[in-house]
């Protein structure tokens, strides 16, 4: 178990191409780090770099105490896996985990030890003797995991583990990494660009983009206080709803125009608005969908945040309904109760909960009311 | 003493035993020099040693149970631990007739893999994608992958130079990509493609006798950015947190020292393969 710190970290390529950009980060023993953002980002990149697979082209790597920029990457004592895992196919499950040792020349009594400790730990005690062809795809995938528990090492990197996985597995085996973490409080850093699997595994998410870190929180902090623009449409499906407004002041309330009303603002975040010089400004208003509502009580309790808008789409999930809407030109989404009685052509009110509005300055995309 | 040699003592002191017949032995050893045979077979085929009489090839291919019609691609695997790796990837790939593991250079492995029957162009990648992560994964070792188009057996040395050539171009130009297909090489083939009189008059043309850009790496970064944010000043700008009038001003200083405006297309392309074609006369 270790500690990791990235201090200044960048990688430039020798033709100039920049990946990773001043990276810094302070990775806590056992925590359960997510890499998120969209692809090209640079997120697999600083993983390769920790992993000694990507030389660093400047900045410091810690891993514990110990400075790692020019240890090879088995002296490392880390662990990875990847989406492309593969099993070898003519090896049962036990040699599949045992072999990587056995290349390292790991005396044969210490591989059946860390083998059959890997195996308890993922519940692959009786499949010890199957081969690859007999095992469903969650129980690969276990005996891939398994190849990198045997190495009992301080850190565990994971690129992308469950990409190749279909929806349904996808969703078993991010529980199962959930209890791995538990079990083993080992540290771990999983590189993703799904949204889902980063909120609900990470005890902490770093959001790249372009190869800059642009915010590192708890996943509940990274949706409820996203930094900027791109935060705050990257985390959330369906993505928070962004609309032009221009800021007028009156008194100390700043109200946000849209689509001919006035949308008064809570003390507090006015406050920012108006020392921001932001008084007849145009700025970005962000809203999540849950916080749009077409119910009769909530209209009734905002009057001064309720338009009207016709319904051009109804998804209906189960637990959820999704309304598709234009507010101003602007595409609009709410998430409302299945009860609702809306329907594709219907004009309906809306309200928006004016404590969950996010205001960002158009120019430079950063937060203003956070 | 060589295997086979001394696979053949052994079998002979074994049949003086008594323990088996010389019909036994005989068997033994012609499926032993059979498997050596496909590696010879095919490591001929690829430095054009082979016959090139068609019967010929036909009878040696049969005799080794070879199928002639089969398609390949051919992987060069650039890796400090070439036997590590051929070890760890003939788990992978155990199938003699369906994989073929020959030597390279000290720090590279070749891999002739049969293709699929469908979708070869998705195979040749997930399968070179496979090869980076296993050797990442279970020997923690730097990897470089490049590969073939798909080819008949009887075209496996112009299947070989192909993949050399797509690993030559990962490492030249496409430095943060891992693995490269010889049918996704984009402008880097065609440089590479050029002779190298022709680069250098190309860089004479526009940069003068010394042909050296000599850009530093603050100018580097930013033609890089500008190049990646197609030419857009603003976005530019805002990567790399500075002004949009100072970005001006360096792409005027830019113009000054290569009498190139690079917010023009025509002057952009041309830095664009400039810079490549420096690269490639470096490399």
């Amino acid at each position: 178990m270790a500690s990791l710190s990235l201090k200044n970290v960048c990688k430039v390529y020798p033709n100039g191409f920049e990946a990773v950009k001043d990276f810094n980060l302070e990775i806590a023993d056992q925590e359960f780090i997510i890499f998120v953002g969209p692809s090209g980002c640079g997120k697999s990149t600083t993983l390769r770099m920790i992993a000694g697979l990507e030389d660093i082209s400047s900045g410091e790597l810690r891993i514990g105490d110990r400075l790692v920029n020019d240890v090879e990457p088995k002296d490392r004592d880390i662990a990875m896996v990847f989406q492309n895992y593969a099993l070898y196919p003519h090896m049962t499950v036990y040699d599949n985990m045992a072999f990587g040792l056995k290349l390292r020349k790991v005396p044969t009594d210490e591989i059946d030890k860390m083998v059959k400790e890997a195996a308890k730990i993922l519940d692959l005690v009786p499949l010890l003797e199957r081969k690859p062809k007999a095992l469903s795809g969650g129980q690969r995938q276990r005996v891939a995991m398994g190849r990198a528990i045997v190495r009992n090492p301080k850190v565990f990197l994971m690129d992308e583990p469950l990409s190749n996985l279909d929806a349904k597995l996808r969703v078993q085996m991010r529980i199962e990494i959930a209890k791995l973490h538990q079990r083993l409080g080992t540290t771990i850093i999983y590189v993703t660009h799904d949204q889902t699997e980063a909120m609900t595994l990470g005890t902490r998410i770093v959001v790249m983009r372009d190869g800059v870190v642009q915010q590192v929180d708890t996943p509940q902090n990274l949706y409820d206080k996203p930094v900027n623009l791109f935060v705050a449409g990257f985390m959330g499906s369906p993505q928070m709803n962004f609309l032009d407004a221009v800021v007028e002041v009156q008194g100390e309330t700043a109200y946000l125009k849209i689509a001919d009303k006035s949308i008064p603002l809570n003390a507090e975040k006015s406050k920012k608005i108006i020392d921001g010089g932001y008084d007849g400004k145009t700025v970005t208003f962000g809203i999540r969908p849950e916080d749009v509502y077409d119910s009769e009580m909530m209209v009734e309790a905002n009057p001064l945040s309720v338009f009207e808008a016709t319904i051009r789409v109804y998804e209906l999930l189960g637990a959820e309904v999704f309304l598709y809407f234009d507010l101003d030109e602007f595409p609009m989404t709410a998430r409302v109760d299945p009860r609702t009685t809306a329907r594709p052509g219907d004009v309906v009110r809306f309200a928006f909960d004016t404590d969950k509005i996010h205001v960002f300055d158009k120019e430079t995309s950063q937060i203003i009311t956070n | 003493m060589d295997r086979t040699k001394r696979l053949e003592a052994a079998l002979s002191e074994l049949e003086a035993a008594g323990r088996i017949g010389s019909a036994e032995v005989e068997y033994l050893l012609e499926a032993m020099q059979q498997e050596d045979s496909i590696e010879q077979f095919f490591e001929e085929l690829l430095q054009g040693r082979l016959s090139i009489n068609e019967n010929d090839l036909l009878r040696r291919a049969k005799k080794l149970d070879l199928n002639m019609e089969a398609k390949w691609i051919v992987y060069h695997i650039q890796t400090a631990y070439p036997a590590e790796a051929r070890e760890l990837l003939g788990q992978m790939y155990s199938d003699p007739q369906e994989a073929v593991f020959l030597d390279g250079s000290p720090e590279m492995l070749r891999l002739l893999l049969m293709a699929a029957e469908k979708d070869v162009e998705q195979q040749a990648k997930e399968a070179a994608e496979q090869i980076v992560s296993m050797i990442n994964t279970e020997l923690m070792e730097k990897v470089y992958v490049g590969y073939s188009d798909v080819c008949k057996t009887i075209t496996l040395q112009v299947a070989d130079a192909q993949a050399g050539m797509a690993l030559e171009i990962l490492r030249t130009f496409y430095e943060e990509r891992l693995e490269a297909g010889y049918g996704s090489l984009g402008i880097g083939r065609l440089i590479y493609s050029i002779q190298k009189e022709d680069c250098e008059a190309f860089l004479e043309e526009y940069f003068g006798e010394e042909h050296e850009l000599e850009l530093s790496e603050e100018e580097l970064q930013t033609v890089n950015k500008f190049f990646e944010k197609n030419l857009n000043i603003s976005e530019t700008a805002r990567d790399l947190f500075m002004h949009r009038n100072t970005l001006v001003y360096h792409l005027e200083k830019l113009q000054k020292k290569t009498g190139l405006d690079i917010r023009r297309f025509d002057d952009a392309m041309t830095l664009k393969i400039a810079l490549m074609v420096e690269r490639y006369m470096n490399r």
